[in-house]
């Protein structure tokens, strides 16, 4: 927590300061001048019958009170701004680091932590954060300006006091921090509780198609049983703590009354002396109460401060480039030189690959899942780097082109559509003109569906693109890619979503409209790439055979396989 | 959708959840008794306090000292803060102990009530919100119960108990607090308002940021691809801006509310070191009872604050109670009829609809007057333009929804004479969305029939062609499957859907084809295991495959949610309807 503290709470370190200084005047003035007033009325104006020193004690405790006053909403505008702006740089620090991530480290981390990073845990930092500069910053100021002052002129009191406090803090903090576990196991039984409970609103269909409900029910009972048990015997560890510390505390001020009429009597003390002191220990005995507030607040923002910092700190696996080559007119040609790649040192996904795109013609992909398709197309666009081996765009080698030229040159269909929260219209293109947008969503066959839609291209899409259909989500991928204008298209398995009668007509569009482009085209059916330029077989990493429909049927026997299964489960077309 | 946005009535909620305490009642009580004694003990405190000092006092004045009344007053002291204070350990406990069995007799009623709710529920709610009631309300209500109730109870009980000591101590200096209390209460009253206000805007700004966040994460590669990085950062610049001038805002406004408490404690104070010292000058007061005013000045700034502060709390877990209530109240399947437990020894399978009228709302049906049979053993396909509603067929079958008219029989037995227990035993289910649950492979394949042998899990599995891929598992059938990070397949999981239905050896079975992203050998796959299955059972197939619905016995074709033809491949080519135009235009069996 302490060196994101020192990243991104530096910046507003005059805040910070700020409220230090303006709380710690607070306590300041609290206890050396607004509480010792109350002894001044007794000592200089009750026992001397001095009714002018009353009123001027009074009116310095006006005065001093403003002070407080205004010197506590100080604080609370500096603690309010310096935890905002550590908050805002916080979370956009996460933000930027999440979306720089390679698809390879991002799926390493997997989507939901990394959301969870960015929002929740920040908010618990701040949490932490906010009540550090509020509360906890000056507090040692508070108490060793009251001890000084005790001990000035009470040493036998300050000894008890300071005895008893430290006692007291050191059995808090022990026995606080001992309970710790429990909660923490009592948080894993509720996460328990709550799969269980997703998992049941998720299958209700299925475990009632299965008449299953009685046993998954008793399911959740044993969950919650166990919950109650942890949360009783968690529990049960801290019920006592602060009670305890509340009645040593207040012991220590009946012992203080006996050593203070000793004190009295022995004339080394006087009852306005003590009058003070006791008003002195109300505030050790508030400062005490925050103990099991920190104990609970502290561990929850350290854990997220660990979880932030682990995403922060994370090592990119990103480009060496030290040259940044480009061209100024791309043609769009992919060479895949003897590649080999393996994810994060594990066995070889991919190897031995070999082959050329042309622009200008179709290049198609066919295999089976886990043939190592997804990954030669992630490959080719500098999305992972290959172990071994030389992918070069337009004879330049992946390995020193410019990050932003190489994006340039690709416009990416994924296997899976991905769907913006947003407009259709920002979910095709946000730069690409009317016109380019139109045509895309004819080629797509998007366009009959916009046609249903009132709003037309403004029509707004909920979260995953849930009110559109899967295949109408598909043909919203496919429009995004042939709306951005590149030398390169690659369509990883983008048909297979697509009807027969769909794919064909799109198909026929797109070949029309990307003419003279590179087109790269990953596909599980033999129908979809029969007409392409150069098929290329794959099977488990390694090519099996390419060339043209025809020689492949001839010459490659995975590629015969393909088409023998397909017919099984077509024997009609 | 509408339950949805409505807001929980807070109304009436205390007295439920008073109600639903049942036998806790009584330790409710029991804690209610030992606050007030606490509380009494705690105001009682300072007028021992004064006691001592008025000693102290007059030996300073007139020397003479009564070492045994010291020590007695000092002890009583002790006593009274040993039980103001210590005793508080007890309400903790107790109070942890109502919320706790308050909490586990809402969630396993929350629980019960998962497998009550009638399936339009759960079609018509977001997932989110109803996981959010069962989960997150309830934490919220328990934290409520168990932090905010005794400190409610208790500061109130406090600041009546001070209020009254104080009278009898000083009608005067009394007064000064007795006028501050409500001011003070009033002023914070505001201020919570105000902030309460911002506070919800500032969450409300989050909550858009956390779906600007989750929506950027899950299409992190297009974000990528398409150079959209540079865009969603300002797009989130911009919301993260605003976050901070909301947060700035409403942190300041809260952070107002202690130094107006103090404020407010100090004014009182300063009135009292006045009047109070010129009373004292006066000798219209003694310097002990003084020193009384100074410790309830003390003690009473703290429950005025944190009266109001705990008050929102409060609230908060009011309408977390009344969210929890609302979902507990949601309309439940009908309770069978005592006649529906007829069960049939010997099923056969054959499936009827007789003049069968459904819509999902009265006012809108969908199918007017359908019938049709399947005879024991034939497949039926169905078949329909893509959201041609085939889901509904499956709805009714199960008795997911009720029909409004006709009748749907099972071995010529109307199924609403059979229990749903009874009839749903009766089909299996295989749908293209799969359900894995957290559990082993071999827990996730027996949850079609409990207390099934390891050997029949085997068994089946090997049915459903899963006996390969879970022997190259580490841990064989014993691999730990859960729904976030499966280490298994689209393809896989639908085979173990498959085996999941084979083991519970149903008479009638529903399958979807659909087998999108799946490839082309994991499909050929599927299709056999479910061809296997299908022998000797009656099945209903959602169809894609043209040769599927060739050599289905009978086809059913829907669109829009009703049936329009029932009839083989020939019989429907000939009667030139729906199906033959649709076969011949070569449109595809849907998406």
């Amino acid at each position: 927590m302490l060196s994101l503290f020192k990243r991104y709470l530096g910046r507003y370190m005059p805040f910070v300061i700020a409220t230090f200084i303006f709380t710690a005047i607070t306590y300041v003035v609290q206890i050396c001048f607004l509480v010792p007033e109350s002894k001044n009325i007794i000592d200089n104006g009750v026992s001397k019958q001095n009714t002018g020193v009353i009123w001027q004690s009074g009116i310095w405790m006006i005065v001093f009170t403003l002070i407080i006053g205004v010197c506590s909403v100080f604080s609370a505008f500096f603690s309010s701004k310096a935890t905002a702006g550590f908050t805002f740089a916080l979370r956009r620090a996460c933000f930027t680091k999440a979306n720089s991530l390679s698809p390879q480290d991002f799926v390493k981390f997997g989507e939901s932590t990394l959301v969870n990073r960015t929002m929740a845990d920040v908010v618990n930092v701040s949490i932490v954060t906010i009540n550090m500069l509020r509360v906890w910053m000056a507090l040692p100021i508070l108490l060793i300006t009251e001890l000084i002052i005790i001990a000035s002129f009470n040493a036998v009191i300050f000894l008890i006091l300071a005895f008893f406090f430290t006692g007291t803090v050191t059995f808090l903090v022990i026995f606080g921090a001992r309970s710790k576990n429990g909660f923490e196991r009592l948080q894993q039984k509720l996460d328990k509780i709550n799969l269980i409970m997703k998992e049941r609103i998720v299958g209700v269909r299925h475990i009632r198609a299965f008449t299953n409900e009685k046993p998954v029910d008793e399911k959740s009972s044993l969950g919650n049983a166990s919950a109650y048990e942890e949360a009783i015997l968690a529990n049960k560890k801290i019920n006592f703590l602060s009670p305890i510390g509340l009645v040593v505390m207040n012991w220590v001020v009946v012992l203080i009354y006996i050593v203070g009429t000793a004190q009295v009597q022995h004339a080394m003390a006087s009852i306005s002396g003590l009058l003070l002191i006791f008003q002195y220990i109300s505030y050790f005995i508030l400062s005490l109460m925050t103990i099991p507030y920190v104990i609970n607040l502290l561990p929850k923002g350290v854990v997220s401060a660990k979880r932030i910092k682990e995403l922060l700190d994370f090592e990119p696996t990103t480009y060496n480039s030290t040259e940044h080559i480009k061209k100024e007119k791309t043609l769009g040609k992919v060479e895949f030189r003897n590649v080999v790649f393996g994810y994060s040192g594990a066995l070889d996904v991919i190897a031995d690959i070999s082959f050329t795109a042309q622009p200008g013609k179709t290049t198609a992909f066919i295999g089976t899942t886990g043939s190592g398709k997804t990954t030669i197309m992630n490959l080719m666009q500098g999305l992972y780097l290959p172990t071994f081996g030389d992918i070069l765009i337009d004879d330049v080698s992946i390995r020193n082109c410019d990050e932003e030229w190489l994006r340039s040159c690709f416009s990416y269909g994924t296997q899976r559509p991905m769907i913006f929260q947003d407009t259709v219209r920002n979910n095709i293109s946000t730069d690409a003109s009317e016109e380019r947008i139109r045509q895309a969503c004819d080629a797509s066959c998007f366009s009959e569906i916009l046609e249903g839609k009132e709003e037309g291209p403004d029509f707004m899409l909920s979260q995953g693109g849930m009110n559109l259909s899967g295949g109408q989500r598909q043909r919203l991928s496919l429009a995004r890619t042939l709306a951005r204008e590149a030398p390169i298209y690659v369509f990883d398995d983008t048909f297979s979503a697509l009807d027969a009668h769909t794919e064909q007509k799109a198909r026929a569009a797109i070949d029309e409209m990307l003419k003279d482009r590179t087109i790269i085209m990953v596909a599980q059916k033999i129908s979809t790439v029969r007409d392409a330029d150069h098929i290329i077989v794959l099977e488990k990493g390694r090519i099996a055979g390419q060339g043209k429909h025809e020689e492949l049927m001839k010459t490659c026997q995975v590629y015969q396989e393909i088409y023998q299964t397909q017919c099984y489960l077509d024997r009609e077309e | 959708m509408a339950k949805q946005t409505k807001t929980p009535k807070r109304k009436g909620v205390i007295r439920r959840l008073f109600a639903d305490m049942g036998k806790y009642r009584r330790h409710f009580w029991l804690a209610f008794g030992i606050i007030i004694v606490i509380k009494i003990c705690l105001a009682a405190a300072p007028k021992v306090v004064s006691w001592i000092t008025d000693m102290m006092q007059q030996f300073v004045t007139t020397g003479d000292f009564d070492y045994k009344k010291l020590l007695m007053g000092c002890a009583i002291l002790a006593l009274l803060y040993f039980i103001g204070y210590g005793a508080d350990g007890f309400i903790n406990r107790t109070m942890v102990f109502i919320s706790q069995n308050l909490l586990l007799i809402l969630r396993n009623r929350a629980g019960q009530k998962l497998n009550r709710l009638t399936i339009q529920y759960s079609d018509n709610h977001p997932l989110g919100d109803t996981q959010s009631r069962v989960t997150n309300d309830m934490v919220n209500l328990s934290n409520g119960i168990e932090s905010t109730v005794a400190s409610l109870l208790g500061q109130g009980i406090l600041m009546v108990a001070i209020c009254v000591m104080m009278l009898f101590t000083n009608v005067f200096l009394a007064l000064i607090f007795i006028i501050a209390i409500p001011l003070t209460m009033i002023g914070l009253r505001v201020i919570a308002r105000m902030t309460n206000k911002m506070f919800k805007q500032t969450n409300m700004q989050l909550g858009k940021m956390n779906s600007l966040v989750s929506d950027s994460y899950s299409n992190h590669t297009i974000i990528k691809a398409y150079d959209r990085v540079a865009e969603k950062e300002k797009e989130f610049d911009e919301m993260n801006r605003e976050f901070e001038r909301l947060y700035v805002r409403s942190r300041f406004t809260s952070g107002f509310m202690r130094p107006f408490g103090d404020l407010m404690a100090k004014a009182s104070y300063i009135l009292l070191c006045l009047i109070g010292g010129i009373m004292m000058m006066n000798g219209h007061l003694t310097l002990g009872e003084f020193m009384a005013f100074l410790f309830y000045g003390n003690m009473i700034g703290v429950p005025i604050t944190e009266l109001s502060v705990t008050f929102n709390n409060f609230q908060d877990s009011l309408s977390s109670a009344a969210r929890i209530y609302d979902f507990l109240d949601e309309d439940e399947e009908p309770e069978e009829e005592p006649t529906a437990s007829l069960s049939i020894p010997d099923m056969k399978g054959k499936v009827s609809f007789d003049h069968v009228k459904f819509g999902y709302v009265p006012e809108k049906t969908l199918m007017e007057d359908v019938s049709f049979t399947a005879k024991p053993g034939q497949t039926m396909a169905i078949v329909g333009p893509s959201g041609a509603g085939k889901t509904t067929l499956i709805n009714l079958l199960m008795r997911f929804y009720d029909i409004q008219g006709g009748t749907i029989t099972l071995d010529d037995i109307d199924t609403k004479a059979l229990s749903k227990q009874n009839l749903r035993s009766a089909f299996g289910m295989v749908l293209q969305e799969t359900w894995i649950f957290d559990g082993t492979i071999a827990e996730n394949i027996a949850f079609g029939k409990p207390g099934a042998t390891r050997e029949e899990v085997i068994a089946a599995a090997k049915t459903a062609y899963c006996d390969s891929f879970i022997e190259r598992l580490p841990d064989g059938y014993d691999t730990y499957l859960s729904n976030e990070n499966s280490a298994l397949s689209a393809g896989e999981k639908q085979l173990l859907s498959i085996a999941r239905a084979i083991i519970a050896d149903p008479k009638v079975l529903i399958l979807d084809e659909a087998t999108s992203q799946v490839d082309t050998k994991t499909e050929e796959v599927i299709t056999r295991a479910m061809q296997e299955m299908m022998k000797g059972r009656t099945s209903f197939i959602i169809a894609h495959r043209l040769y599927t619905i060739r050599n289905a016995d009978q086809i059913i074709f829907m669109v829009d949610g009703d049936i329009k033809e029932v009839g083989s491949h020939e019989e429907l080519l000939q009667r030139q309807g729906y199906y033959a135009s649709m076969y011949a235009g070569g449109v595809s069996m849907g998406e």
